[in-house]
This record gives C-alpha cells, sequence and structure tokens, in this order.
C-alpha cells in the first residue's frame, strides 16, 4: 500500500517527507502536490524504487 | 522508498493551510486582504500585510502590534514585533506554527488522496503517516 510518511521535528520546525510505494511518474505527481503546500524543499532525492518501471503483466493469447 | 524530501522554510506556501495552522494554535480572528496595515507599529516603520491577526482580538498575549504574514514569492512570511516575539508569543512560536503547518499539510493530503491518517509522537518528533 503506498504512503507517505511526514517525520516532523518540533524543535526545529523541520519536516522530512518519504513517498512510499508508488514508481515513476505517479510518485513525482504526490511529489509535486507536497511542493505546492510545502514550499522548495532543502533536499530533494530519488531512490532507488523511483527507478523501477511500473511492472505490467503480459498476456499471451493462444489462436 | 521511492522518494525523500525536507522542508525547512519558515515561509508558508499556502494561505488556507497557514490559517488552519493558526486556528489550531488558538487564534481565531483572522483577517485576509491585500496589503493591510498593521496596526501597533511605529508610524515611520509601518508594516503591511495579506493575513493578519488584529492583537485586539488576542486577549491572552497582550502583543504590542498585530502579527502578519506577508505574501512574498515563495509564500506568507511572518511580521511580528521583536518585544511581542521575544516576551509574549515566544521566539519558538514560528516552531510550533511550522509544526501545525506540517500537520495541517499531512491532514490535506489525506483528503486529496483518499486516505487514512495515522499520528504518533515520539518525545519532540511528530510522525504521521498518510497511507492510500
Amino acid at each position: 500500500m503506498p504512503e507517505i510518511e511526514f517525520i516532523i521535528d518540533t524543535e526545529t520546525g523541520k519536516c522530512e517527507t518519504e513517498i512510499k510505494g508508488i514508481k515513476g511518474a505517479a510518485c513525482e505527481k504526490v511529489a509535486r502536490e507536497l511542493k505546492q503546500l510545502l514550499g522548495t524543499p532543502t533536499v530533494d532525492k530519488k531512490t532507488k524504487e523511483f527507478y523501477l518501471k511500473p511492472e505490467v503483466k503480459q498476456q499471451i493469447k493462444g489462436k | 522508498m521511492s522518494k525523500y524530501m525536507s522542508f525547512e522554510s519558515e515561509t508558508f506556501a499556502n494561505r488556507e493551510l497557514l490559517i488552519e495552522a493558526l486556528k489550531e494554535m488558538g487564534f481565531e480572528n483572522i483577517t485576509v486582504g491585500t496589503d493591510l496595515l498593521l496596526q501597533g507599529y511605529d508610524k515611520r516603520d509601518q508594516k503591511v500585510a495579506d493575513v493578519i491577526i488584529r492583537k485586539a482580538t488576542v486577549k491572552s498575549y497582550r502583543l504590542l502590534g498585530d502579527i502578519g504574514f506577508q505574501k512574498t514569492t515563495k509564500g506568507y512570511s511572518l511580521v511580528v514585533d521583536d518585544m511581542d516575539l521575544d516576551y509574549r508569543l515566544g521566539r519558538d512560536f514560528i516552531k510550533r506554527l511550522q509544526t501545525q503547518y506540517h500537520e495541517a499539510t499531512a491532514r490535506k493530503m489525506a483528503k486529496r488522496l483518499g486516505g487514512t491518517l495515522i499520528k504518533e509522537t515520539i518525545g519532540k518528533t511528530v510522525k504521521i503517516r498518510v497511507k492510500f
């Protein structure tokens, strides 16, 4: 199940976010929405999962 | 994990969330406009803002001046009397506001994505998971 994790440090006001379980363009769309609300991030990095291609199941139909 | 971002800005990008955060902090009377004149400042150094909490509506703090937020290219930036910040609101005012703003953002994202929100507080850290 996809999720966004927010870790808020109440002493510094810093907010770290991790978008998990979404790949590629769908992840970028959620990230864009977060930036619209939170402004420009000081750190913005893609992780390994980002580069994985969404799974596509191929069906081969027999004649 | 697919994307990590960190936000530390003391300006607030979204007006609706800023107002929600201020209300969570107990400021119920908030005025919205454009370049509204702030009261309680030296006439030689008058200040304007776009989101205002009038000092008269905040009896618990006995403020010297209005609290304002001026719209900039990066978002809404705090305008406040230094004496109010040091002796009435407290120097951590902006940190408390940031915390409320970030929580309001999590609620907004949960609503947008039709997800559920789980909040956990561990010491001085608030952890929120939005599952969708």
